[in-house]
């Protein structure tokens, strides 16, 4: 997914344009002239700088289309590979601690070795030995409280 | 009898030689994980010292340290997942040469210019401590805000395809670390009522996500297909060595130079020095076009930064017990606890002891070739297998270092909205770099221009009122308007 | 890490199976303990935590480990330590910062929100000049301050708004001089703030005298008075407020271990024993008194009653310069 320039330039602008006005609610510190405002304000001018050259340059090359579906995306399943990873990434975040961080790493790694075409035997084997082994080395060796959820405790 | 005998035989036992080496490995793992820092390798020691005499006690520490600190190169040049921000400047350009099968070369230089580096700047610490950590003491905010806006200068030239894309990338950084409420005012900013965003983004979560998460996207996205190119094999590791240190001696020196001087200043780190040295040899190599191709030249000056830095940010520690990094700061505080109280009166009233030290400072950057070397071997048998079966298990790796830089969910979310950031820069050509240098300098920038302007009541005369600061500041002037007119007359040129 | 036994930990994950069927706690603690620290490795609360832990583990024979949880200066720490479930197995080092952060309208939490264990240390704010400071009594000093107006005088050593900001313009609000009289200049922690003292860059750091230590020692800074009822053991030279200037004004960093709201009555009476067999140890004595940091200590109702006294002075200080909301 490929923005024309036109396109990121007024993505940009809008960004810059809406970070510069949020900064102004910011309090001052009490009897100084910088406060917590001058900085994002400066920034918010750098994007929409950034965004009014990029719109200009975008314009002056106009015959671009706004969205570009880029190489690979034109490959079928592509893009729901992308998501159906994102989607993982966010099983994990709601369900880890209430199932659990073996569990819910198991299951998303079934996932995403079978979404990349692994044989099931290799998918079932490589998911369960890398969660177990993970858990080993975070939780025991370097004391990482990986949550538990519905497991117990294992004897490591 | 000699304090330097003296030393080596409080240093010269079985039990502080084994103590050292299982502090490296430890070192060695924590580091090379990403997520887990060198900080948090040293603060997981702190009650094991407890139990230890003094100089095996600090001898765990530093060993500890510096390996971890190296091994953050590991996964950034197989992985592409920087386990540090000193790593991030060229984590690019070492991903991109594993690419192209010469991980084995890029990491063995990598150990190679720590190990230098570490060893130039513990020579620093050892000759020039008492009189450098006067100059570190001179340093107030408007010092400290000069060096910054240098630092930013550097992104300039790393993100040199498109210095427009590139500059985006570090307002993306400055942004981003505008939020929350670690801020000169202290008030929370764009945090819209989360408890947890009041912290702000935390950079490890963030760089796992641009680096490591866009990359699993994109490889997923493609069926993950085999590398390119086969793994080449590094013969002797010895001849090859020699070939890089004749080849590169200007870019190590001047990295290892670099890499000291922005270390000893307690508010700039070894980060600051690997982009500010990756961007000099950039702009000073003959053969600019190469970097971000897979190029070892910038690798090697960065990389000799980071670790020349990392020694000399004991120089402001050891004479005034200023700590220069957190990991010195853990340091200090062992010390006190086993009667070696930090200060000029170390250096007189204890010889053999700060000598002990050093010597310690050697043997764990010496340490670091063997068991660097061993790691290396080991961690590249992760490219021999499939990448049907590494992307996914570097996704789980991805979020539970997220997950551990602060022990919360909250990290593998902003690990995964940097994730899909980092994929739509990179589908942009935006350079990722630049971003996270804006995350790690936008705090310094801020915090040195508003303290400066409380101090001065909003007068812009305090930026050149101090000689130092003046001098800098006039450097940077220079600097600005050579570049500028350097990129007209190209325009001109075309 | 590396000093538990194996066939401890097999036990232990054993009878954590089991121990998930069962919920009367009838032989606590029977799993691993975790400790919330609210702020970053490598600074004090984070290492006296450490030390607590390790010899927590000893008194209670099972493992404790420390947990970084830091960000929004404090916050969300706290607010972690708050949310967690009240069965003993997750505790949580609470700072002086708890009886100032919701009086800022940064979170709802104050110290009712937890199970008061044990106060296990405090510091006291000190005045810390530059060696080669013209001042060399609290007098000659708050005499200049009050003399010079509004913005004369700088002192860094915290954030906006932290506690020795409330310090030092709390001493001033003591003395009936104007707080404005000296800007507050926000850094990083004490460290920084010490350094650009010296670098001249601020004219106060009223931090505590150890974390001023080793400038102390190395002879760039010196200090003209702690705010606390007796000199410091660090530096016995070192007069209190009260001796040169006769106010009553104290005012220090605490850190003290307490657990979520609603622990059971028999996990924390248990716990209060393991903690004070921890302070009473040799080697708890000895880390804090080598480091430098002050021992104190309050268990349960004394502990939650201290965290009170300790919340409305604040309150009332930061009203009184202007801090709170």
């Amino acid at each position: 997914m490929r923005f024309s320039d036109t396109m990121l330039g007024v993505l940009l602008l809008v960004f810059g344009l809406a970070v510069g006005f949020y900064a102004q609610t910011f309090p001052a510190i009490p009897g100084q002239k910088f406060g917590a405002a001058v900085f994002p304000t400066t920034i918010a001018v750098g994007f929409a700088l950034c965004g009014l050259v990029m719109l200009i340059r975008g314009l002056r090359s106009a015959g671009a289309p706004l969205i570009m579906r880029t190489e690979w995306t034109r490959k079928p399943g592509a893009m729901i590979a992308v998501l159906i990873t994102i989607l993982c990434v966010v099983a994990y975040i709601l369900l880890s601690r209430p199932v659990g961080f073996i569990p819910v790493t198991t299951l998303i790694l079934i996932v995403l070795f079978r979404l990349l075409r692994l044989p099931w035997w290799q998918t079932i084997l490589y998911a369960v030995a890398a969660a177990l082994i993970i858990d080993f080395v975070f939780r025991s060796i370097l004391l990482v409280p990986l949550p538990l959820g519905i497991m117990p405790r294992l004897p490591w | 009898m000699n304090p330097i005998l003296a030393a080596f035989e409080l240093v010269a036992n079985w039990q502080v030689f084994l103590t050292l080496v299982s502090a490296a490995l430890f070192g060695l793992l924590v580091g090379a994980v990403p997520g887990l820092t060198a900080t948090m390798a040293t603060a997981l020691l702190v009650p094991l010292t407890f139990f230890m005499d003094p100089i095996p006690a600090v001898g765990a520490m530093v060993t500890c340290a510096a390996m971890a600190i190296f091994a953050g190169d590991i996964p950034s040049a197989l992985l592409r997942m920087p386990g540090t921000p000193a790593s991030a400047a060229y984590t690019d350009e070492a991903y991109a040469m594993t690419r192209k099968g010469q991980a084995e070369t890029v990491l063995g230089a990598c150990v190679l210019f720590s190990a230098i580096g570490g060893l130039f700047g513990t020579a620093v610490l050892i000759f020039a401590a008492p009189a450098l950590a006067e100059i570190a003491l001179k340093f107030s905010s408007p010092e400290y805000f000069w060096m910054a806006l240098l630092g930013l200068t550097c992104a300039a030239f790393i993100g040199a395809s498109s210095p427009l894309k590139g500059a985006v990338s570090l307002l993306i950084g400055l942004f981003v670390a505008t939020i929350g409420l670690n801020n000169p005012a202290g008030v929370p900013r764009f945090t819209f009522g989360s408890t947890e965003m009041l912290s702000g983004i935390d950079f490890i979560p963030a760089m796992i996500g641009l680096f490591a998460v866009s990359e699993v996207f994109r490889t997923i996205a493609a069926g993950a297909p085999p590398w390119d190119s086969v793994q080449s094999q590094v013969g002797n590791i010895f001849r090859n060595w020699g070939g890089m240190v004749v080849t590169y001696w200007r870019q190590q020196v001047r990295g290892n130079v670099l890499g000291t001087l922005i270390g000893i200043l307690p508010g700039a780190g070894a980060d600051v020095a690997a982009y500010v040295s990756y961007a000099v040899s950039r702009k000073l190599s003959r053969t600019p076009e190469k970097f971000g191709t897979g190029h070892l030249e910038g690798i090697v000056e960065s990389t000799s930064a980071n670790n020349s830095s990392l020694s000399s940010a004991w120089v402001p520690a050891l004479v005034f017990g200023i700590p220069g990094d957190t990991i010195t700061a853990i340091v200090i505080g062992v010390l006190y606890v086993k009667g070696l109280n930090p200060g000029p009166t170390l250096f007189l009233f204890n010889p053999q002891t700060i000598y002990a030290v050093f010597i310690m400072f050697i043997i764990a950057n010496l340490l670091m070739v063997p068991l660097g070397w061993m790691a290396i071997k080991l961690a590249k048998r992760l490219l021999q297998a499939p990448r049907a079966v590494l992307m996914p298990i570097i996704l789980a790796f991805c979020i539970v270092g997220a997950f551990a830089s602060n022990n919360t969910a909250y990290g593998i979310i902003v690990m995964l909205v940097f994730g899909v950031l980092g994929f739509f820069m990179e589908e942009n050509d935006i350079p990722i770099a630049p971003c996270i240098l804006g995350i790690v300098i936008g705090p310094i920038l801020e915090r040195n221009f508003v303290t400066t302007m409380i101090k001065t009541d909003g007068s812009i005369i305090a930026f050149f009122d101090r000689p130092i600061a003046a001098a800098l500041g006039i450097f940077l002037i220079l600097l600005w308007i050579l570049l500028l007119a350097g990129a007209w007359r190209r325009r001109a040129a075309t | 890490m590396l000093r538990r036994s194996f066939m401890g930990l097999i036990a232990a994950g054993i009878a954590a199976a089991f121990a998930s069927t069962s919920p009367a706690m009838a032989q606590y603690p029977d799993r691993p303990i975790t400790i919330v620290v609210p702020w970053g490795a490598g600074g004090g609360t984070d290492g006296t935590a450490r030390i607590i832990g390790s010899l927590l583990e000893k008194e209670l024979g099972q493992p404790v480990s420390v947990v970084n949880r830091t960000g929004g200066s404090g916050v969300v720490g706290h607010s972690a330590i708050a949310e967690a479930e009240p069965d003993g197995y997750t505790l949580g080092m609470a700072t002086v910062e708890i009886g100032m952060m919701h009086w800022q309208g940064l979170t709802d939490l104050t110290w009712e929100n937890y199970t008061p264990l044990a106060l296990m240390n405090e510091d006291a704010a000190g005045v810390q000049v530059a060696a080669d400071s013209e001042y060399e009594t609290l007098e000659a000093l708050l005499e200049a301050i009050k003399a010079g107006g509004a913005g004369s005088f700088r002192a860094s050593g915290t954030g906006q708004g932290g506690i020795w900001h409330l310090a030092i313009a709390g001493m001033l609000n003591d003395q009936g001089i104007d707080p404005g009289n000296v800007s507050w200049v926000p850094s990083e922690g004490a460290a920084p703030g010490l350094q650009d003292l010296v670098a001249g860059g601020v004219n106060i750091v009223p931090c505590s005298l150890v974390e001023a230590r080793s400038l102390i020692e190395a002879g760039r800074v010196k200090s003209l008075a702690v705010m606390a009822p007796e000199r410091s053991q660090l530096f016995p030279d070192v007069p209190t407020l009260k001796e040169t200037t006769g106010s009553d004004w104290q005012i220090g960093a605490w850190r003290g271990i307490v657990g979520p709201k609603g622990l059971p009555e028999d996990v924390s009476a248990k716990l209060i024993e393991a903690l004070k067999a921890v302070y009473d140890s040799e080697d708890y004595r000895g880390f804090m008194a080598k480091q430098g940091f002050g021992t104190r200590w309050a268990a349960g109702e004394e502990f939650a009653s201290f965290m009170d006294q300790s919340n409305q002075a604040l309150g009332n200080t930061m009203k009184a310069v202007g801090l709170a909301k």
